[in-house]
C-alpha cells in the first residue's frame, strides 16, 4: 500500500498563498496543510507571503505544477491580485491559479480570461464551505499533475478569429454564410469566421458529411439510413450528402 | 446608336439598381454583384425592346424587375417597395431628361461643333454624373427615403411619382395606340410637365433633408439630456447612501466606545454582529461600479454602456461592471458595435428581470490581440435551443418579435473579425462577443 501511495505521489506539490493580512494567511495555510494530511498529499512548501517578488523568486525551484492562492486586493490595492497573476503567468503558463476575494458572486470574468484563474474563493462563506473549496483546488492540482488530464482541443486560429473549445465538446460544424462557421458544442455556439476547407484538415475524427457540415465522429450515436442523416448523441440531426453517403458509412463501419 | 449610348443605358440602369438599394438599405450585395446584375438586366431589356418593338416596356419591365429585387428585404411591405421602386425609377429618368436637355444648352454656348456623336456624348456624360452622385450620396439617400416615409411628404411625393410615371410612359417614344397619340397631341406639354416635375421632387427632397437633418439633432439633443438626468440621478443617490452610512458610522463609533469602555466584549460583540457586519453589504454595494465607465474612452459605447446599466439597476438587477484596463477603441465600426451590445445587453436585461436572482455581468476587456465584450445574465429558463435563438421570427417571449438576435447574428456575420460565443449553462447565459485586432 504504501509503496503504490509513493508511485502515486512520487511527486511534492509546491503551494503559494499570496496575502497581506497576517491572521488571514495564517488561517488558511493551517487549511490548506490540514487538507494535504488528511487525503495524503505530499508537499514540497507551503509559501506564505504578502510579497509578490518573493512568489516570482521561488517558480523557477517548482519541480511540477505549483498552485498559486492569490488575494486579488493587497494593500488596498484593488488589482493588485490580478497584477501578480499576470506576473506569474510570464514565468508559468501551467500552474494553477485561484483568487481568494472578499465578493466572489461577483468574480471579475475579465480575470479569469486573463490569467486563466480556475476559480474564485469568497472569503466570506463558512468555514465548512470554505474548506471544500480549497479541497477541490487541491484535488484538481493532484489530477493535473498526474497527467490525468491530456488538454485535447479544437482550435482554429486564422486572420481573423482564434477559437479554442475541448475537442470532446465539439459536436459539429456549419456553414451559414459564406466564409462563416457555427460551431456547436453540447452547450454553445461559436460564430466565427472561417471555411469548412480549413477545418477539415484539423485533426482525424473531424468527418465531412455535407457540402455545409463537418462533424466530430466522437458524437455520432448512429445513422439514419431512410432520411439520410447522422444522429448524435444530443439527438441532434446532422444531413448526409448523396455524394459523400459512402464516405460516412464507411467512416461509421471502422467506428461502430 | 453609338457605342456611348450603350455605355450611357448600362450606366443608367445601374444606378437604377443602385438607387433602389440605397432606398431599400439593401446592402448583402456586393458592389459587383449589383453592377452584374444591372448589365444582365439592362442587355436583356435591350432585346425585349428591339425584338417586340414596345419602348414601353423599358419602364414596365424595370419597375417589375425592382419590384421583384425588393423582395429580397423581408420587412419592406408592398406600397414601400412600389415607393421606392417608382423613386429609383422616376427621378433618374427625369433627372436625365433636364441633365439632357442642359447639357445640350450648355453645349450650344460653347465654341464646338454640333456632330452626330454630340448628343450621345452628352447622354454618356449625363449618366456617368448620376452614378457617381448616387454612389457619393449614398448615406445620405437613406437617411432621407427613411424620414421622407415616415413624413407626409410620404403621400404628396407618392402622386407626383405616379404622375411622373405616366409622364415617362409617355416620353418613351410609345408604340401603343393610346400612348403613342397622347405623345403626339400632348409630347411638348408633358416633356415641360417633366421638368416642373422633377424641379417638385428636388423641393421635397431638399425639404426632406432639412427636416430630417432637424430631426436627428432634436433626438440627439433629447437623448442627451434623458442620459444627464439619468446621470445626476444616480449621483444623488450615490450621495444621499454615502450620507446615510455617515451617519451611522458615527454612531457605531459611540456604541463601539461605550462597549470599549466598559471592558464588555459582549456588548462589542453584539454591536460587530447587529451593526458593522450589515456595513459589508453597503461597501460591496455594485451600484459604484458605474464609474469603471471611465475607463471605456470611446464616448458612444461608455454612452450606451451607462445607459443600459443605469436601466438594468433601476429594475432591481444587480450589475456587476468589469472593466479592468482602459479600453481606447473598438476593433470594429463604432455603430456597428454599438448595435450589437445593445441587442446583447437589452436581451440580457429583459431575461435576467424574470429570475429570482436578477444578475448581470457585464465585461468588457483586452487580452493578447482580442478584445471581449461578455455579457453574463441569470436565466429563467432550463433548456434553450441555441440554434433556434437566432432564427428570425424566434423569440422566448410573447408578441411579435424576435428580430434583435437574428440581426445581431447578420451584423456579425457581416464583420470578418468578429466572433460571437453564445453559451449557456443553467441557470446562467453568457454572450461573448469576441474581436481580433
Amino acid at each position: 500500500m504504501l509503496f503504490i501511495d509513493w508511485l502515486k505521489w512520487g511527486y511534492s506539490m509546491s503551494i503559494f498563498i499570496l496575502e497581506d493580512d497576517l491572521i488571514q494567511a495564517q488561517h488558511m495555510k493551517r487549511m490548506v496543510k490540514d487538507i494535504c494530511e488528511k487525503h495524503r498529499l505530499p508537499y514540497d512548501f507551503i509559501e506564505v507571503t504578502a510579497n509578490s517578488t518573493k512568489i516570482i523568486e521561488k517558480i523557477p525551484l517548482t519541480s511540477y505544477i505549483p498552485i498559486y492562492f492569490l488575494d486579488i486586493e493587497i494593500k488596498n490595492e484593488e488589482r493588485k491580485g490580478l497584477q501578480v497573476a499576470q506576473e506569474i503567468r510570464k514565468y508559468d503558463t501551467q500552474g494553477i491559479i485561484v483568487f481568494v476575494t472578499t465578493h466572489s458572486e461577483f468574480a471579475p470574468i475579465s480575470y479569469q480570461y486573463m490569467v486563466s484563474a480556475l476559480t474564485f474563493i469568497d472569503k466570506g462563506l463558512p468555514y465548512e464551505e470554505r474548506y471544500r473549496m480549497f479541497e477541490q483546488c487541491l484535488f484538481h492540482y493532484q489530477e493535473r499533475n498526474m497527467g490525468d488530464v491530456p488538454t485535447d482541443n479544437f482550435i482554429v486560429k486564422n486572420s481573423s478569429a482564434t477559437v479554442r473549445i475541448p475537442f470532446a465538446t465539439v459536436e459539429y460544424i456549419m456553414t451559414d454564410e459564406p466564409h462563416r462557421l457555427i460551431l456547436v458544442t453540447t452547450n454553445r455556439l461559436v460564430n466565427f469566421y472561417g471555411t469548412l476547407k480549413e477545418i477539415e484538415s484539423i485533426d482525424k475524427r473531424l468527418l465531412r458529411c455535407h457540402q455545409s457540415y463537418i462533424v466530430n465522429t466522437l458524437q455520432i450515436s448512429s445513422y439514419d439510413a431512410k432520411q439520410k442523416m447522422i444522429v448524435l448523441n444530443s439527438g441532434k440531426r446532422i444531413p448526409v450528402s448523396r455524394r459523400l453517403v459512402s464516405k460516412v458509412r464507411q467512416q461509421l463501419k471502422g467506428e461502430l | 446608336m453609338y457605342v456611348y449610348d450603350l455605355a450611357a443605358i448600362i450606366l443608367i440602369g445601374i444606378s437604377h439598381v443602385l438607387l433602389y438599394f440605397q432606398l431599400i438599405r439593401y446592402n448583402r450585395l456586393s458592389y459587383t454583384m449589383v453592377i452584374a446584375l444591372s448589365i444582365v438586366f439592362t442587355i436583356l431589356l435591350g432585346i425585349v425592346v428591339t425584338v417586340t418593338g414596345y419602348p414601353e416596356f423599358n419602364i414596365i419591365m424595370l419597375l417589375l424587375f425592382l419590384l421583384s429585387l425588393g423582395l429580397m428585404k423581408d420587412e419592406l411591405t408592398f406600397m414601400q417597395n412600389l415607393y421606392f421602386a417608382l423613386v429609383s425609377m422616376v427621378t433618374i429618368t427625369l433627372a436625365k431628361l433636364v441633365l439632357m436637355e442642359l447639357g445640350m444648352k450648355l453645349f450650344m454656348w460653347t465654341p464646338f461643333n454640333l456632330y452626330l456623336w454630340t448628343a450621345s456624348i452628352i447622354h454618356l456624360i449625363v449618366s456617368i454624373i448620376i452614378v457617381i452622385s448616387i454612389g457619393l450620396l449614398r448615406k445620405r439617400i437613406q437617411k432621407i427615403a427613411m424620414f421622407i416615409v415616415d413624413s407626409n411628404l410620404y403621400y404628396v411625393s407618392y402622386v407626383l411619382l405616379a404622375i411622373g410615371l405616366i409622364v415617362g410612359l409617355i416620353l418613351t417614344m410609345p408604340s401603343t395606340n393610346l400612348l403613342s397619340i397622347l405623345h403626339q397631341r400632348y409630347g411638348q406639354v408633358i416633356y415641360i410637365t417633366g421638368f416642373i416635375l422633377f424641379f417638385v421632387l428636388l423641393l421635397i427632397v431638399l425639404i426632406g433633408s432639412h427636416l430630417a437633418k432637424e430631426r436627428m439633432l432634436e433626438e440627439q439633443q433629447q437623448h442627451l439630456d434623458k442620459e444627464l438626468l439619468d446621470y445626476v440621478d444616480k449621483l444623488e443617490l450615490m450621495h444621499d447612501e454615502l450620507a446615510s452610512f455617515r451617519h451611522d458610522y458615527m454612531n457605531v463609533l459611540l456604541t463601539l466606545d461605550e462597549g470599549v469602555r466598559n471592558q464588555s466584549i459582549t456588548q462589542i460583540e453584539q454591536v460587530y454582529h447587529n451593526v458593522i457586519a450589515p456595513t459589508s453589504k453597503l461597501i460591496n454595494n455594485r451600484e459604484l461600479d458605474i464609474v469603471k465607465l471611465s475607463r471605456v474612452n470611446v464616448p458612444e459605447v461608455k454612452s450606451v454602456l451607462g445607459v443600459k446599466v443605469i436601466a438594468a439597476q433601476q429594475q432591481n438587477i444587480q450589475v456587476m461592471v468589469d472593466i479592468p484596463q482602459t479600453i481606447e477603441a473598438v476593433a470594429m465600426p463604432v455603430v456597428a458595435f454599438i448595435r450589437a451590445i445593445s441587442i446583447l445587453l437589452d436581451n440580457a436585461i429583459e431575461e435576467a428581470v424574470c429570475t429570482k436572482d436578477k444578475v448581470l455581468q457585464v465585461a468588457f476587456f483586452e487580452m493578447e490581440e482580442h478584445q471581449y465584450f461578455i455579457v453574463h445574465n441569470s436565466c429563467s429558463h432550463a433548456d434553450i435551443d441555441m440554434q433556434q435563438l437566432y432564427e428570425k421570427r424566434y423569440s422566448s417571449k410573447e408578441g411579435n418579435r424576435g428580430y434583435g438576435l437574428f440581426s445581431l447574428k447578420r451584423m456579425i456575420e457581416k464583420t470578418a473579425n468578429a466572433t460571437l460565443e453564445t453559451a449557456f449553462k443553467a441557470p446562467y447565459f453568457t454572450q461573448t462577443l469576441i474581436l481580433k485586432k
